[in-house]
């Protein structure tokens, strides 16, 4: 049953400027979202993805009732998020990747007594799924730090278990690991993908990162100016847009470079490792062309990099 | 209401946490405020040396006014000023206000209160001294009726400053760049210090209308010292009242104006 419902959803900003040389007011207006129709049901955890400017942010902050779509219509948890009803609220969590909530001269255990008056949480409750949220993030050096003195990755970390303090069935991450470094980023994946396998948690994350989206998501959304361009599996994406795989060659030998050389489909040859592009219902043909040329050791045959066909989905569609 | 309370009671508590931390800045903080308060009450004292009455008030029913009017603001400098300033320069124009909108505690208040200077409090004592020696002096025979009106106009005139200074800051919403707005809340005490009939009549409609700043000092003090005329008190109660839910609608509106800025 879905939980996100979103229907013609669209999101214009205006903006008025005086023009000084015909002596009128201007009034500019620019589409982020248009009219975008979503479902997305319990527990999923969804990726958004588009370049900058396309939308992905501004229709997250729409479903959690941020801003308001100029029309259109969206229910999240049987709620309508405008509305903004304490009960709605209690249910959500936000991680922003650039802005943060923790005060920043204090320690972030001194924001979450907070923001535990501010969910009403039980006190047994409130520390029993702090401490269990402090070991496995392993916050335990740096929880009384305070935040301003923190690494990014520590303060992420802590910017994550102040939004999940609550318990909420729906947590909104917009690009939850921008800037950090491949050990926390990896820590904070491993945490999320925790959190929404057991606690059944809904995750809606917006990322530049591939590499989140892959880890991450099983169904991804691509925007692009506003508009959904996809939605669906990672691994339909890369069916339906992906036609070619790529087989690529140890080439240590002279011979090998030339016998590289007589090899069909798109080559290119770069310090000693040769690379060819080829149509996948050619691939078997080419593949065993190479093996009886090569030793089979040096032969890899891999698909074309998720980040590549999401460019070529951007591309083709402007 | 017990959770706003909590809350205030955690929010002063990690005040009070920071500024330990910080205690040079609280140092020149609390300094800056004393001060701010002793040349406010000695321009009041020069101004009586040459006069023994100003607006037919002597220099004692005028301690009061000014007294008053410092404890209203010192209050409001501990608990709302920086949060609503803040308002205006950061969390609209950086998206910080963003968060506020996704808990389930009321946005306009909890940027409010959201950064209480507890060192502001400061020069409370030494204000409410002077309130307490100036009563005492005057040696007026002042009621209980007196003392529950004048309670009520205060809780009433402490909203009535507050719902001023929303109404000041919620063109944020509209224009991103308008902290300008804030001086004149910060500023109006410049004009409460004083009883109101020293100003022309266009002054006193103004600042009893449309900026009911009057209503906020000189009406209660009014309450307290002279006959607390009925007329006066639910004047004072409905333009709060009025003045709140101004403040309400035009924050409601401007939040669905709202474009937080992007990250």
């Amino acid at each position: 049953m879905p939980i996100i419902k979103a229907h013609k959803l669209t999101k214009k900003f205006e903006r008025s400027s005086f023009d000084w040389k015909n002596f009128r007011f201007q009034k500019t207006e620019n589409t982020a979202v248009n009219a975008i129709d979503l479902e997305i049901n319990e527990g999923e955890f969804v990726g958004f993805l588009g370049p900058n400017g396309a939308g992905k942010t501004t229709f997250l902050k729409m479903l959690s009732g941020i801003i308001y779509p100029t029309s259109g219509k969206a229910e999240v948890l049987g709620y309508d998020p405008f509305e903004k009803d304490y009960k709605f609220l209690k249910q959500i969590g936000l991680v922003m990747g650039q802005k943060n909530q923790l005060w920043w001269d204090l320690s972030a255990k001194d924001s979450y007594d907070l923001l535990k008056e501010i969910y009403e949480i039980d006190e047994t409750i409130f520390k029993k799924d702090l401490d269990l949220m402090i070991d496995i993030l392993d916050m335990r050096k740096f929880i009384n730090t305070r935040v301003r003195n923190m690494s990014l990755g520590e303060r992420m970390k802590c910017e994550i278990v102040a939004a999940l303090i609550h318990q909420p069935k729906l947590l909104f991450l917009d690009e939850p690991t921008i800037g950090l470094d491949i050990v926390s980023a990896q820590a904070i994946r491993k945490f999320l993908k925790e959190i929404n396998q057991e606690k059944k948690c809904t995750i809606i994350l917006t990322s530049h990162y591939m590499a989140d989206v892959e880890a991450l998501c099983e169904r991804l959304v691509i925007i692009n100016r506003g508009t959904k361009v996809y939605d669906g599996s990672l691994s339909n994406l890369r069916q339906k847009y992906a036609s070619e795989r790529i087989i690529e060659i140890f080439l240590p030998t002279l011979e090998d470079k030339e016998k590289f050389a007589h090899l069909p489909g798109k080559k290119s040859l770069n310090e000693g490792r040769g690379t060819i592009r080829i149509k996948k219902n050619e691939v078997g043909e080419v593949a065993k062309r190479a093996f009886e040329n090569f030793d089979p050791e040096n032969i890899t045959i891999s698909d074309v990099e998720t980040e590549e066909i999401i460019s070529k989905i951007f591309t083709s569609k402007n | 209401m017990k959770k706003f309370w909590k809350i205030n009671y955690i929010l002063y508590r990690n005040a009070i946490r920071r500024d330990l931390k910080i205690s040079l800045t609280v140092l020149t903080g609390s300094l800056v405020h004393l001060l701010d308060g002793v040349v406010s009450l000695a321009i009041v004292l020069i101004v009586y040396s040459k006069t023994d009455f100003l607006g037919g008030w002597n220099i004692y029913e005028s301690l009061i006014l000014i007294a008053f009017v410092q404890i209203i603001v010192t209050l409001h400098s501990s608990w709302t000023k920086r949060g609503t300033a803040d308002f205006t320069e950061k969390y609209v124009r950086m998206g910080d206000y963003d968060f506020y909108l996704t808990k389930p505690f009321d946005p306009m208040l909890s940027v409010s209160i959201s950064k209480p200077r507890v060192y502001n409090l400061i020069r409370l004592p030494f204000f409410v001294a002077i309130f307490a020696y100036s009563v005492c002096h005057l040696e007026y025979n002042l009621s209980i009726i007196n003392w529950g009106w004048f309670i009520l106009l205060f809780v009433a005139s402490f909203i009535l400053f507050y719902a001023i200074r929303i109404l000041t800051i919620s063109p944020a919403f509209w224009i991103v760049k308008s902290h300008s707005l804030l001086v004149i809340t910060d500023r109006m005490q410049n004009i409460m210090k004083y009883p109101a009939n020293i100003y022309p009549r266009f002054f006193i409609l103004f600042f009893t209308t449309l900026l009911p700043i009057f209503a906020i000092s000189y009406l209660p003090v009014k309450v307290l010292l002279f006959d607390p005329k009925l007329s006066y008190i639910i004047y004072v109660i409905v333009l709060t009242a009025l003045f709140l839910f101004l403040a309400r609608i035009l924050w409601r509106a401007g939040e669905k104006r709202y474009g937080s800025a992007s990250s």
